[in-house]
């Protein structure tokens, strides 16, 4: 007995192939690649910003006194010069202050007002009875804050903030500082 | 019974080709997804010598002087050295609050200032200073990228710090 083979015709098959190829790019363009994009664009978000914002040692500050018991550190934070176009995604930044039991993260954002209770920052240049907002440095710019703590800080880092709401590795440190002359 | 398989596929020449096509084509996704945090690199070119531009603000020269005119700050710039000036940026120091305020940029002889040439200009940015003010005068330096100008701010070393008059 001869069998009788039937199958698709190779036009048939070449057009639902064709079918196939279109549905898997349009699957592909309209969901894999606009999430890889948006994923790939917040793992590279904190390139820019990478040594961003450092301390600014041309002052004299970066150093505590000693008032009622409690530290008042002066921390001078200078903003490095980028492309206008990054600047807008730079939301502040946040300092990580450590002591030798504990540390604790202090952020410094754009329209947050400012503090001069313990654990609080503000700009060295408002008076605790009449606080602004926290002033932040633009790009080439410089602005010094005073920190209320404790203890004694043996660590700062400082790293930037994104408008996206990440907060990017230290781009700067500062071991134990010393007291104010 | 022996059916003889009529076995067909790609052949060499095809499938190369298409491995090519493959490899290129992910070559260019990669290099479009790089070229999105790579920084491009502002050349400046003086006498047939072209470097990245922020090479040429070690070798800026420049004496600045800073005075008030009707309450108004107006910055002079004479250009020492042989390399072109742009501009300059200008921030008010204020060593008492610890702060570096960016307070406008003047670009400076219709924007080349050579070797031996001064210019002046006013700076209107509504910060008020005050006689004894420091202020930093911070050069521009105008580069290329991919052929279109571009002005280029040198970091503050190499700027001058002057007092206001």
């Amino acid at each position: 007995m001869i069998g009788f083979k039937r199958g698709l015709s190779a036009v048939v098959a070449t057009v639902l192939i064709l079918l196939i190829t279109i549905v898997l790019v349009t699957i592909l363009a309209q969901v894999v690649i606009p999430f890889a994009r948006d994923n790939l664009q917040h793992s590279t978000e904190c390139i820019p910003y990478e040594n961003y914002y450092n301390f600014d040692t041309s002052f004299s500050y970066n150093c505590y006194s000693v008032v009622s018991g409690k530290y008042i550190y002066k921390i001078s934070v200078k903003a490095a010069s980028i492309a206008d176009s990054q600047e807008e995604d730079a939301d502040g930044f946040n300092l990580v202050v450590g002591s030798e039991s504990s540390s604790k993260v202090v952020y410094v954002k754009k329209g947050t007002g400012g503090s001069c209770d313990v654990g609080g920052i503000k700009n060295l240049e408002d008076p605790c009875n009449s606080l602004s907002s926290l002033k932040i440095p633009n790009p080439g710019e410089s602005q010094s804050y005073e920190y209320k703590s404790e203890e004694v800080l043996t660590s700062v880092q400082i790293g930037s903030l994104l408008s996206s709401g990440r907060a990017c590795d230290a781009s700067d440190s500062m071991k134990q500082m010393p007291a104010c002359t | 019974m022996k059916i003889e398989a009529e076995k067909r596929g790609l052949t060499p020449v095809v499938a190369t080709i298409l491995l090519v096509a493959l490899a290129i084509i992910i070559a260019v996704i990669i290099l479009l997804w790089a070229r999105g945090f790579m920084k491009e690199i502002i050349e400046k070119s003086i006498a047939g010598k072209s470097e990245r531009i922020e090479n040429f603000c070690g070798d800026l020269s420049f004496s600045a002087d800073v005075f008030l005119t009707d309450s108004k700050l107006e910055i002079g710039v004479t250009n020492t050295g042989d390399i072109p000036i742009y501009g300059v940026q200008i921030t008010k120091v204020d060593e008492t609050k610890g702060s570096k305020v960016n307070t406008g940029q003047i670009i400076l002889n219709g924007g080349s200032l050579t070797s031996g040439e001064s210019s002046s200009g006013e700076v209107n940015s509504g910060i008020p200073f005050e006689e004894g003010d420091s202020v930093l005068i911070v050069p521009i330096l105008l580069g290329e990228v991919k052929e279109q100008k571009t002005w280029y701010v040198c970091d503050e070393q190499y700027g001058a710090e002057e007092v206001v008059a």
